[in-house]
């Protein structure tokens, strides 16, 4: 009965495929590299703490937002990237090199590393904001969700430029540290907050039965953020302490805020089904309110427990968030490629098993409260990094299986001659 | 002006990909004195490709919060 659906703008399913498994690798690396680098790590300006961060933020939350965006974007355009395919695999290898350089240039203290590496990623991430922009302003659609990613760009651009100047400055050009600051501010709070509430908008209420974000979030969250980010910038390079205290407030109500948005709107949702990727979700939102909470505080008192902010931020908040949007976006992925494909057998339920999907949440959780306890002793970041080895393995096992579902369905398909 | 016959779709309760596939089920069947009221929660992005390439027409007639409804037929409006 059911007679396919178009793939006009979409790229091949393996682009996104390919982006998500890489994204993975990080994780494998980042366990690894956990052992044997981040054992005694107290600081946020140490060089194996902006090392490990890194092979996080870029190679694993990066990865997947390119990855997503690649696929999302044509869809609610209308309008494909140019020379996806070649665009893709550009941006893939030259990430790929840089990172890898990058990283190693902060873990072998190489000068010449880190600027090939820091070069390398300035141009990937401008490279993918232009084509990204280019294709929103070629597209009639500028609606609410649109505008949200134009603004997620335009951050990433500002971030991008900022942290290169703040590599700069680790050979004594400039404050590091003031740059630095900037570049963390339009990283968290510009780019990955305003990506993710975009995609919120659109998959809380299609993957969960759930009514829409309130119109004034959708429209007005990110230019409220855009503008508190470009104050922050001011602020910052002046080093304006009390403008900026206030503005760090600010930025973070608003993360507050939405956080609380979601978890009324998923508590509010129509089929109220026990679901691993809506338990990740609150997870994470529990987390993003006591992260910023934690900032806010950590501003007012002058505590340096930066550390701590971070992890709860990158690990407790946007990876528990990112693992539950990819066991909702992978299977209907894959089931609307091979629908488009005109394959019907497919069944979303089965792209990846259950089972896995629970042992693999569930040693997240795991490796997450143990690596709480790091403070009292560097057993439990021993243990942690171990029990989160398992967990990256088997989400890269659980993608995997999806694209091998994939290949076996498609050889289903029927060509008309 | 001739009246077409409604048939009335509404996939709000249902999560995704259903919404998508009782739609584009129902585009398929579309006869000539026919429309398609198609209620949803959100606005369907992925449906309006499937629309074009079938040759049909959509009025968008409600875009609210959580109330989204367009009407779907082919050749002249009624």
């Amino acid at each position: 009965m059911f007679q396919g659906l178009t793939l006009e703008q979409a790229p091949p399913y393996t682009i996104p495929i390919k982006f998500y498994l890489t994204a993975v690798l990080y994780l494998i690396a980042l366990s690894i590299i956990t052992l044997i680098y981040g054992l005694h790590v107290s600081s946020r300006y140490e060089y194996e703490v902006i090392a490990l961060t890194h092979i996080f933020t870029i190679g694993f939350i990066t990865h997947i937002m390119f990855g997503s965006l690649f696929q999302m974007l044509p869809v609610m355009l209308g309008t494909a990237y140019t020379n996806v395919v070649r665009n893709a695999r550009i941006i893939h290898i030259f990430l790929n090199i840089g990172i890898v350089s990058f990283v190693s240039g902060f873990l072998v203290n190489s000068p010449p590393f880190l600027y090939i590496g820091g070069t390398l990623l300035v141009l990937v991430f401008l490279y993918f904001c232009f084509l990204s922009l280019r294709t929103i302003f070629l597209s009639k659609e500028i609606n609410a969700p649109v505008q949200n990613f134009a603004a997620s760009f335009t951050a990433l651009f500002i971030a991008v430029i900022f942290g290169f100047i703040a590599l700069l400055g680790h050979f004594g050009f400039v404050d590091s540290i003031k740059y630095g600051n900037v570049h963390i501010a339009f990283m968290l709070f510009g780019w990955v907050f305003i990506l993710i509430i975009s995609v919120s908008y659109k998959i809380i209420p299609m993957f969960f039965v759930a009514k829409e974000f309130p119109l004034f979030l959708q429209k007005r969250l990110y230019i409220i953020q855009l503008i508190l980010l470009f104050l922050f910038i001011f602020a910052q390079l002046q080093e304006n302490i009390l403008l900026l205290n206030l503005i760090k407030i600010l930025l973070s109500c608003w993360v507050i805020i939405f956080a609380l948005f979601s978890i009324k709107i998923l508590r509010q949702r129509k089929r109220a089904r026990k679901d691993i990727s809506i338990n990740l979700w609150y997870f994470a939102m529990t987390n993003t309110i006591l992260a910023a909470l934690l900032f806010v505080a950590a501003s007012l008192l002058h505590v340096n427990i930066s550390i701590y902010i971070g992890f709860l931020t990158l690990f407790g908040a946007i990876y528990p968030l990112i693992n539950a949007m990819l066991y909702k976006i992978i299977p209907f992925l894959t089931w609307f490629h091979l629908s488009s494909n005109m394959v019907f057998e497919a069944e979303m339920g089965n792209v990846i098993s259950k089972q896995y999907i629970s042992y693999q949440v569930n040693l997240y959780y795991f490796s997450f409260f143990l690596a709480l306890f790091a403070p009292f002793s560097y057993y439990f970041i021993i243990l942690a990094a171990i029990i989160f080895l398992f967990s990256a393995l088997l989400l890269f096992k659980n993608i995997f299986h999806a694209l091998r579902y994939y290949n076996e369905y498609i050889k289903k398909k029927v060509v008309f001659e | 002006m001739e009246t077409k016959k409604e048939i009335i779709l509404d996939v709000s309760e249902l999560e995704a990909p259903y919404p998508l596939v009782e739609a584009v089920n129902a585009l398929n069947i579309l006869k000539d004195d026919e429309v398609l009221v198609f209620r949803h929660r959100m606005n369907p992005q992925m449906l309006f490709q499937n629309i074009l390439a079938l040759g049909l027409h959509y009025e968008i007639t409600k875009e609210d919060e959580n109330e989204f409804e367009m009407r779907i037929y082919k050749c002249f409006k009624v």
